[in-house]
């Protein structure tokens, strides 16, 4: 009969902490440079690919491409885990303690242990430079075999400004330094910053509020999509972007004031603080339903 | 903890008038579109305000 399975003191913390703190070790750069590679490549490659006329070949080399993206974050979460194992197999050796009651190697990775250990064998700098020149390639490759996608009667002018725009961001993402991501937990959030130490992990107060956040700036982007006028669409757009935008950075400095080491004010400054928006929207409200009840 | 969640609620106020003014837009009507969008971010402001914590310690 197998003992029963025990957790270290570690797990028992991190199964604690709520979802940012316990995932922040996934969001490397690899996975921001990956969510702006899709993107280009739902703007610029996969119209072409799927365009009339395009072939089998050319949908399985745009494929590939979207393939490589998702290779560079699986690189480094592998790099992460080959890291905190050999540290927790120096903390084995260093400590006599352990020596006795030996603990089974933690795998946090979803690969199977084959591609595990390929990954592990490349560093994560060569796989990302795999990954690039992969992506970058098979969709040269695409716009190569379906050239007719680029015919002037049938080329978008937004759709090809939002891909310029989409391949300016995945190159400047792709600029910035590699991360390891087990150094995230160490460090503080931003070194001289005025944010306490504690500020580095989050609260499940701060799942939430980033979770409400999102579900509002999500729904207005529902908003519009039967507008018949093309500048009229574009317009609504820009205006739920741009609203959604707001609502989300405004729910993340709230969540974030939080934290920032204060003399906690009274309700009453609180109040008098907001007192100027207050009647600034009472005034509104006011004035609307005068308009909306007008005989 | 009142204040938090007349804060939260301004921040639901201003989505609920950004989703409105978006609506009106649609429907080419500019007038109630900037009203709604201008309540959306007064509300939005007011709930900063009231949610921020006092003055550096």
């Amino acid at each position: 009969m197998s003992p029963p399975a025990t957790r270290s003191a570690d797990e028992n913390v991190r199964a604690r902490e709520p979802i940012l703190s316990r995932h922040r070790t996934l969001l490397g750069s690899s996975v921001q440079v990956a969510v702006i590679g899709v993107y280009t490549w739902a703007v610029t490659v996969a119209p072409a690919a799927w365009s009339m006329g395009a072939t089998v070949a050319v949908k399985a080399v745009a494929l590939f491409g979207l393939l490589a993206l998702g290779v560079a974050p699986l690189a480094e979460r592998a790099g992460a885990s080959k890291s905190s194992s050999s540290s927790s197999r120096d903390t084995t050796r260093s400590s006599p303690a352990s020596r006795s009651t030996p603990t089974p190697p933690v795998s946090s990775s979803p690969l199977s242990p084959f591609a595990s250990r390929v990954l592990r064998w490349c560093s994560s700098v060569t796989v990302r430079s795999l990954s690039f020149w992969s992506f970058v390639l098979s969709s040269a490759a695409v716009w190569a075999l379906a050239p007719s996608s680029f015919a002037t009667a049938k080329f978008d002018g937004l759709r090809g400004a939002l891909g310029v725009v989409g391949w300016l961001l995945y190159a400047f993402a792709w600029a910035g330094p590699s991360l390891d991501p087990s150094t995230l937990d160490a460090a503080p959030a931003v070194p001289l910053s005025p944010l306490a130490p504690e500020a580095t992990r989050t609260s499940r107060m701060d799942d939430v509020g980033l979770a409400f956040g999102l579900l509002l700036s999500l729904g207005l982007q529902v908003v519009g999509w039967s507008v018949t006028s093309p500048e009229r669409a574009v317009l609504v757009r820009i205006v739920t972007v741009a609203s959604g935008i707001a609502l989300f950075s405004t729910t993340a400095t709230v969540l974030l004031a939080r934290r920032v080491p204060r003399v906690h004010a009274a309700p009453a400054v609180r109040l008098r603080r907001a007192l100027p928006w207050m009647f600034l929207l009472a005034l509104f409200g006011v004035t609307g339903a005068l308009f909306l009840f007008e005989p | 903890m009142l204040l938090d969640v007349f804060a939260a609620l301004l921040v639901i106020g201003a989505g609920t008038a950004f989703f409105f003014g978006a609506l009106a837009l649609g429907r080419s009507n500019d007038v109630e579109a900037l009203y709604s969008l201008i309540v959306g971010f007064v509300a939005l402001r007011a709930a900063v305000q009231v949610f921020r914590p006092g003055t550096s310690a």
